[in-house]
Parts: structure tokens; sequence; C-alpha cells
């Protein structure tokens, strides 16, 4: 995991590196500026674009505990990352558990009681509905509404947990050794607690994990439209600004996430399976 | 006593929070490097200067120097500093840190676009003390207009161990998160007695102008110095008193062709660009009063050339902007060799004219304009790509590979005086934007537009630079290398709680006031 | 369940032949400029109105949805054969083969893609029509878009992989190449089928989500995306035929999410 994380810094400063626009600054255009300032403006960009120097000199830095220095927010990477990651882990969090609980909450509703398909029909025609917008799109009505960007994750991720509960739980539900249960006396919370979520655990558990993948990249336009000043932003800023040690570092904490995410769901998913 | 009655002083005048949102992160906050309009807004202030341009009057007035002298022609100025004028480390301001200030700002390895227009071909200007408060600047050959220059260069301490440095502006820097906001607090060692009103600027840093309006109507922010066209109409709307439109400003917007030799381009497309013909022809078939009317909804002016009508010094009287005429498009064209076939148009070799226009992604302006100018170059045949970039890949077609045909951008114009233009009209410029950094002039005309941004760069007889600039604009409204289409006015927000604030066209359009701003008290 | 089917069936079917017609019945052209008329109300003439520029904004909104409907389902073709070849040759092989690719799959799904669609983009061809340029960034999603879906295939394959009569091709000498195209293929079409169909939506999606961020289709060629933009400055709540994009968009959506087949990985 550790290499490819690695590989995926490496990745972006190369993609960074042949990108147009990698070699000028905007300053360039400045009214004032004479030929000198101008060539030196030159000089230094290409200096910062050689990716082999500062990757050397990056990974250097890492192994203090340093992360290089955005040129775009003039201060070190660390201190940018340490002052948006709380902003952006909690509505990411926020989001995440807003959305589970709407999502199962709706999904063990309709799985445990077959005669509320009213409510079914309207869940599933909400979450189609949800699915169907571009989160930028919710960003930008949440925007109007005033409503929180952990609001508008929350809206994402809900339909896609409903769904995949709802599908799941319903299998629990419909299994021989539930019959059983049920036919035994066992109470129904005590079927779900005991028999139907031990079973759905794993898939649940997988789809936990992608869940904080798709959280992470809905992030970023919902931060853009929303002007919320955390990773996703920042992430996108360093994209449009080319800034090499930001979008190196903001490639690997996303390829970290990514990666651990599909890690845990793979495991998971094995696991249900043997 | 004279430390606590002031203090008694700035409790009785304490004043509230003044809530604004800046665009984009501030690029640095080192006073000397500034070259981007947030971090001028920082600049302006949190520091100050021997001389203020007053942005309402555009005459420059006494600052941290009380008078001046302009001798030799104009190629000495010696400046009389203000005393008592303290740091808020309490150090005084002397003549020793104007000399310093200026020492560090012309330092060779800074590269300041600031240091730039004191450095002539004669060499660059000296700065030195003479006496507590007297300081002499000479310049080795007269710099026009020398005396404003000196509204964009801060004093700085010259104890000073790194910048940014608490400044002698009106208010310093308390609080800077980057991205997110910036914290200004009133310095409480400002000369000027009594100001500023306000207590402290909490500037945001806002990408989304929606977001900006959304939040001024709820009264989180005082101001909003730039608004687009639709939200300023939408603001009028609701609030008229709120919504301010200040007229023209100083910037433009325009269209070019890459007529650079080396520009990898097809060679009939440069033959066309390179055409008299052809382009005047472009700037007849473009209606500048419906982009105006409809992009700019009527919070613009149809532009002849670069300078804005709000220059009353400068800009020429004699010139208007060329009328939509299509007809007189399509005689220009066919005198040029092209003919109309059908709907096509064709050069002499019988290819279809059509090129491409370059603009850049995120302004909604411009991509409008594109479209309209798009439909406009359709009735003369001509079809037209446009192309939407984001901003550093267009710089780099732009500056470095010079891989395009057409761009359509703007001009954000720091100053009235046409020296600020020099670095765009001389054709040995990098910024001179249909042919960058050309060895010897292309043309005669551009020999002739050199040799007059020249000379009225080297003397300070202002009727004589007035007659040099005015044959420089009629050259560019003859040979249209750049066609100007419109200046767009400054539009602003503010709230009915501010009290002191006169929008004006030129930046910073809404707080160039900033310590007479105060902010009343809800009701 | 059936009904909803039928009416999703009916309405692709009605959306995509209005769509498809519209140089036939459509009385002005999605770049028409009526100057005189910007940013009008619905009216005979204009029945959604007019945008900033007088154009009509039904013109635009139906050449908008032709290119989404005709483009995405080619960009979803794309990226699953793209994942086919990558998941099956990662299931098949296994080792360190699978271990690769998978890697190649999660380091794709970790690089910044609208920042490799940004770079796309910047290079592309100056003076290609809209209608090629649209049509290469559509493809460059499905390129862009084969991680996801391949590692699923790649699961599917391995369940595959142990199966008596893929056994039995490897025990008669049949190529590697052959046993993915020949035999494998045909029994992944289920979930071939399903991906394809998640996809359709995904790229409608990301399309739309790049002409929010200024990054998609340009002037003139309408797309939805460019659509849901144009409500960026605009006070929507007093005009609610704004939203016609965005409630035609969930519609489209939706009678896809309808028809998709169940997928058999779930």
């Amino acid at each position: 995991m550790a290499a490819l994380v690695l590989l995926a810094g490496w990745g972006s400063a190369m993609l960074l590196r042949d990108a147009p626009g990698a070699l000028v600054d905007e300053r360039e255009l400045n009214p004032r500026a004479g030929e000198e300032t101008i060539a030196a403006l030159r000089h230094n960009r290409a200096r910062e674009r050689s990716v082999a120097a500062n990757l050397a000199s990056y990974l250097r830095g890492l192994a203090h505990g340093e992360l290089g220095f955005s040129e775009s927010n003039h201060t070190s990477v660390a201190a940018l990352i340490a002052d948006r990651a709380p902003r952006t882990l909690r509505d990411v969090g926020c989001g995440l558990t807003l959305g589970w609980i709407a999502g199962l909450a709706a999904a063990v509703l309709v799985a445990r009681f077959p005669r509320a398909w009213p409510c079914d029909v309207a869940f599933l025609g909400a979450s189609a509905i949800a699915l169907s917008l571009p989160a930028a799109f919710l960003a930008y009505l949440a925007m109007l509404a005033q409503a929180t960007p952990k609001l508008v994750l929350a809206v994402v991720i809900a339909p896609e947990i409903f769904q995949y509960s709802r599908n799941v739980l319903r299998d629990g539900y419909g299994a021989a050794h539930v019959e059983m249960a049920r036919a035994r006396g066992v109470s129904e919370s005590a079927i779900l607690a005991r028999h139907v979520f031990p079973a759905a655990a794993p898939p649940l558990i997988a789809l936990a994990a992608a869940s904080v993948s798709m959280a992470i990249g809905a992030a970023i336009p919902i931060e853009a439209i929303c002007d919320a000043p955390g990773l996703g932003r920042l992430a996108w800023q360093a994209a449009t600004a080319r800034d090499l040690p930001l979008l190196i570092n903001m490639t690997m904490l996303v390829a970290l996430a990514t990666t651990s995410a599909m890690t845990i769901s793979e495991f998971f998913v094995r696991r249900g399976n043997r | 006593m004279k430390h606590f009655l002031l203090f008694l002083l700035t409790l009785a005048l304490r004043g509230a929070e003044l809530h604004f949102a800046l665009a984009a992160e501030p690029k640095t906050v080192d006073p000397f490097l500034v070259a981007d309009e947030p971090a001028e807004a920082i600049r302006y202030l949190t520091e100050g200067s021997l001389v203020r341009v007053n942005r309402l009057t555009q005459q420059p007035e006494p600052e941290l120097a009380e008078s001046w002298q302009v001798l030799a022609n104009g190629r000495k100025i010696v400046f009389h500093l203000r005393p008592g004028v303290t740091f808020p480390d309490g150090r005084p301001f002397t003549s020793a840190d104007v000399a310093d200030s200026f020492s560090k700002l012309l330092a060779p390895g800074l590269h300041s676009p600031i240091a730039d227009p004191f450095r002539t071909a004669k060499g660059t200007v000296k700065v030195t003390a003479q006496g507590k408060y007297t300081v002499v600047a000479e310049f080795p050959e007269p710099v026009p207009q020398a005396l404003r220059l000196f509204d964009q260069v801060s004093m700085v301490s010259a104890a000073a161990a790194q910048r940014p440095a608490p400044g002698l502006g009106p208010f310093l820097i308390a609080e800077r998160k980057p991205g997110v906001s910036i914290l200004l607090r009133r310095n409480p060692a400002y000369w000027k007695r009594g100001l500023p009103r306000l207590d402290s600027i909490r500037i945001e840093i806002l990408q989304n102008r929606d977001l900006e309006l959304l939040r001024f109507r709820r009264g989180e922010l005082q101001l909003i110095d730039k608004l687009t066209p639709e939200l300023f109409d939408r603001l009028r709307a609701d609030s008229p008193a709120s919504a301010m439109d200040a007229g023209p400003t100083l910037d433009s917007e325009f269209l070019w062709f890459n007529e650079a030799p080396r520009a990898p381009i097809r060679g009939m497309a440069r033959e066309w660009f390179q055409s008299k013909n052809f382009r005047r022809a472009i700037s007849l078939a473009i209606h500048r009063d419906d982009l105006c009317r409809v992009v700019y909804r009527g919070h613009a002016s149809p532009a002849a050339g670069p300078v804005s009508p709000s220059d009353k010094i400068w800009f020429d009287q004699a010139l208007k902007p060329d009328p939509f005429d299509p007809a007189g498009a399509k005689k220009m064209l066919a005198a040029g060799g092209f003919r109309l076939e059908g709907n096509t148009l064709r050069d002499r070799a019988g290819n279809a004219v059509e090129f491409s226009i370059i603009t850049n992604a995120g302004s909604v302006t411009r991509q409008q304009m594109a479209a309209m100018i798009q439909q406009d170059l359709a009735q003369i045949g001509i079809r037209v790509n446009l192309v939407t970039l984001d901003f550093p890949s267009l710089l780099e077609r732009m500056t470095r590979s010079l891989d395009y045909e057409a761009c359509l951008l703007g001009l954000v114009n720091v100053d009235a005086d046409p020296s600020g233009l020099m670095n765009i009209l001389l054709s040995s410029a990098s910024n001179h934007p249909w042919n960058p950094a050309e060895k010897s002039p292309q043309t005669d005309w551009e020999a002739e537009i050199d040799r007059l941004m020249l000379a009225q760069a080297s003397t300070a007889d202002a009727a004589a630079r007035k007659k040099s600039f005015d044959r420089v604009q009629e050259i560019l409204h003859d040979q249209e290398p750049i066609v100007y289409l419109l200046h767009p006015n400054a539009l602003a927000a503010v709230s009915p709680q501010l009290e002191g604030v006169t929008p004006v066209p030129f930046f910073p359009h809404t707080f160039w006031d900033a310590e007479h701003l105060d902010v009343r008290a809800k009701q | 369940m059936k009904v909803l089917r039928l009416v999703a069936v009916m309405f692709l079917t009605l959306a995509g032949i209005t769509v498809a017609t519209a140089d036939v019945w459509e009385k002005h052209g999605y770049d028409q400029q009526f100057r005189e008329f910007p940013d009008a109300s619905p009216s005979r003439r204009f029945p959604l109105g007019t945008d900033a520029l007088g154009r009509d904004r039904l013109a635009r909104l139906v050449y908008g949805t032709r290119v989404s409907l005709l483009l995405a389902p080619a960009a979803a073709l794309v990226s699953c054969a793209l994942a086919l070849a990558a998941g099956g040759i990662a299931g098949l092989a296994g080792g360190v083969a699978e271990r690769a690719i998978l890697a190649a799959a999660d380091l794709f799904l970790s690089l910044p893609w609208f920042f490799l669609l940004l770079i796309a983009r910047a290079s592309l061809p100056l003076n290609v029509s809209p209608a090629i340029s649209v049509t290469i960034m559509f493809l460059l999603l499905g390129v862009l878009g084969w991680a996801a879906p391949a590692r699923v295939i790649r699961a599917s394959v391995r369940e595959l992989r142990h199966a008596d009569f893929i056994l039995f091709a490897h025990a008669s000498g049949i190529a590697p190449w052959r046993i993915l195209a020949a035999h494998l293929a045909p029994n992944l079409r289920p979930v071939l089928r399903a991906r394809f169909w998640i996809a359709i939506p995904a790229y409608i999606l990301a399309e739309a989500t790049l002409g929010m961020l200024g990054l998609g289709i340009s002037e003139p060629l309408p797309s939805l995306g460019g659509l849901l933009r144009d409500l960026e400055s605009i006070d929507i709540s007093s005009r609610l035929w704004l939203l016609a994009p965005a409630v035609l968009l969930a519609a489209v959506m939706l009678s896809l999410q309808v028809l998709r087949p169940a997928d058999p990985t779930l």
C-alpha cells in the first residue's frame, strides 16, 4: 500500500510536469513587470518543475515530517493540510454518518415490514432522484438553501446505502434460518440483531469502506461549489494552480484513503464469500 | 499620560468590524512583491507610502511625505517627510527607512514588478536620505508622472528582520488562515489621529460569486468590491440602494490575433491575421453595443482603444468605437482579396476562412462574448471555433508555445498613465500580445508605436506626451492589432450599514478610503 | 415494477425520438441568438424561455440531451471493453499479473481524474468542431473509467476460473486470449450488461459535473452539464422553468436505473 501511495504521488508529479500551463506564472501578465522580472519568474517556475530534483528533496523532507511549500497559498503544505483536514474530516464523517443512518434506517424499515411498500416506493423514488443529479448540482442547490456540505454529502451517500442495504437485508430476511427463528417465536428485534445483521455484516462493511471512497470523491466538487475551505477545494486548487507540492500530497492522501477502503472492502467481501 | 489619553481616545472611537471577501488568496503579503489584486488589496490596507493617489480625484496627495518639490525637469523629487510618525513597535519613521525600503525594493535579486517602473534604459532611481526627514529621489532621465509611482511603494521599517512586518498603514495583519480568511486590526500607531474608524476588517477568501452575494444579502458581508453584471442586476432588483455602478473602469476586454512568425499555426491563418483589412473587417463585424447590452446588461461602454473614457486625461476624444457595419466589413474583406461564396468566406487561394478563439474557462462574461462574436462573424461567412481553457493552459499557449490563433481576454489596468502600457505596446515586450518579444518591429506602424511610447516615457511635458499617446491610439485604431471591445463598469454592493463609501472606477473600488469607513450597528 | 419499466421504456423512446428528430421539428437552432429577447420568460415562441444570449432554451435542452444520450453509452462501451480486457487478464492469470493489474486500477482510482481531464481538454487541437471535441471528451471519460468495473469483472472471472468448462478449455490447449474471448466473455455478459447500464448514467453525471465546474463542452454546443451551469447567477426561485434541464436529467437517469438489469455481483 505504501508503494502504491508513493507511486500515486510520483504519477501526479509526472502528470503535472507535462501538463499545459505547468511552467507559467500569472504574475508574468502584470503590466508593470519588466523583462528581467518576467525572465526571473520563468526561471523560478522551471526550477520548481524539475520532478527528479523536487521528488528527491520532497522525500527527504517527508522523512522529517515536512510536506513541502505551497506556492499558490504561500504557506507550508503541512500547515495547510492540518488546517483544512479537520473541516473535511468533519464534513465527510458527518455526511457519512447521516447518510448511513438515513439509508440503513430506511432499508431496515422496508425490509422488516413488507407491508410498508408505499414507503419502499417513496424511498426508492427519492433515492433514484438523488442518484440522478450530479453532486455538484446538489451542492449548488444546497448553497442556495444555505445547507452545509455535510448535508449534501449525506444526500449523495444515503441513496446508495439505502438501495444496497435494502437488497442485502431483504435477502437476509428471506433466509430459511430466519423463518425458523420466527417460527420458534424469537422477537423481531432479536431476529434483526442476531440473525439478519450478522449475515448482512460482511457486504455492509465492504459497502462502508466503498462509501468512504465515494464520499471523498464527492467532497471535491461539493467543496469547490460551496467554497468550503476543506481538502476537496484544496485538491481542486492544486490542479488549477499547478501547485506541484500540494498536488503530490493531495494525491497521496486520496490514494491512501482509496486503497485503504478498497483493501478493507476486499477483505470483507472475501470473508463473506467463504 | 499621552499614552493613557490615546488609549481612552481609541476606546471612545472603537468601531465595528467590516467584512468583505476577496476572490482568491493573495499570492504574497510581502509588500514589495505584490503582483495580483488580492495582494494589492492587503498592501493598500496595511502599508503606508510617501504619496497616495486619491482614487476619487486621481490626484497624488501627501501621505507619509507631507510635501515635495519636483526639480530638474522631473529628474529629481525632494520629499519632506511627516515628523512624528512611528511604526507599531514605537520606532520613529525617518528618511533612513525610506532609503532602506528603496534599497531592498530595487535589490537585483528581488525581481519586484513594483520596482520595474523605477528602472529606465539609462539606469535606476537613486533614493538617498538627506537629514532625518528629507529624502531625495534622482532619476537618470525624466520619468513621467514619477510621483504616482510612489503610491505603490510601501515604507518598511529598516529594523524589520523580515517581510511583511507591521507597517504604517491604517491596519495591521492580525491573523492569516491561507485560503480561508485574513483578519486586519486597527493600527494603534497610525499617524492619522482618530483613524481608522473601523476596529478591524475580516477578509474572507470566496471564489464563488453567487455565495458572496448570498452572504451579502444575509448581512454577513458588508461590501462586494466587484460584482458580475447578472448579480448586480439581481441585487438592484431587490435592494437598489445597495447596488452601485461607478461607471467605466480602466479595464478593457479585447480580442487579438496571433501574428507571431514563429507561431505553429497554419500559414494561411497567419496571412489572414497579418492583413489590416481582415482585422478591420473583424472589428466592423462585431456588435459592440450588443456585447454591452446583452452580456454586460448595459454596464459597459464600447471601446475605441486601450484607454477608458473614465481616464479623462489620456482618453482620445476624437476616437470613436467602430460601428457595427457588416456591409462595411464585407467591403473591407473584398478589398483584402477575400470573397464570399454563399455563406462561406474564402481567401485568395480559395481556403474557407475558419479560425479558433481561446479564452479562459471560469469567466461567464467572456464565454458569452465569445459566443456572440462567433455569431457576428458567421454573418460575414467566417466560421469560429471557441475553446475555453483553464487559465494556466491559456497562458501556456499565449506566452510559451504560441499555439493559438486568436485570443479573447481582458486587461486589468492598474495605472491610468500610458507608461503603464509600455510592457504591452512595445514590440520588444514579452507581453506584446500579437507578437511577443520581437527582436525588431515587424512593421512600420509598430516601429512608430515604439518610437512614440518611448518618447512619451522620456519627457515630463504633459502636452507632448498627450500628443504622442494620442497618435499611438490612432495607430492602434487604424491597424487594429488588438480589437478593443468594451470597458466594463465598476459594479459594487455596499450595505446600508456601511458609512463613508463612495465607489470609484479605480481599484480598490469601494474600500479606497478604508480609514474613514464605519459600520453602523444593526437596528 | 413491470409498469415502471414500461413507463421508463416509453419515456426513453419518446425522448430519443424527440432529440433524434430535433432538426426536423425544432424551429430554432441551439445557437441562434435572439438578442432582443435575452432571459425571456416562456411564451409560445420560446416554450422554455431564452437564455442570457437570447437562445431558445428548449432547443438547447433538446440538443444537449442528444449529446449526452448518444455519447454516454459510447463512453460506457469503451470503459467496459477496457475493463473486460484488464479484469479478464487479471482474473485468469492470477498471481503477479493479477496483483499488478489491481494495483494499476487502484492507482488509476487515486489519480485526480479531474486533473487528467483538464490536461486532456487543454491538449486537444483547437480547430476541431465542438461535436468532435465533445466526442473525444466522452471517449476520454470512458478510457479513464475502466478501473472500477475492472475490479468487479476480475472478481467474477476468479469465480469462473475454476469452472469445469474453463478447466476443460485449458486442458484442451486453447490459448488464454481465446478462453477469455470465446468462453469467459459470454458468461460474463450479465456482469458486463449491469456494468454498462451503471456506467451510462455515471458518464452523463460526470459530464454534468465537469460542466458545472466550467470544464464542459465548448460553446455553442449545449450539454446537460452546461445547461445546469447556466443556473448559476440566476434567481431560480421565481423562474422555476429554469430547472427543466435538472428535471429532464433526473427523468433520464431514473429511467436508466429502472431499466438497469440486476447486478449479479451484488
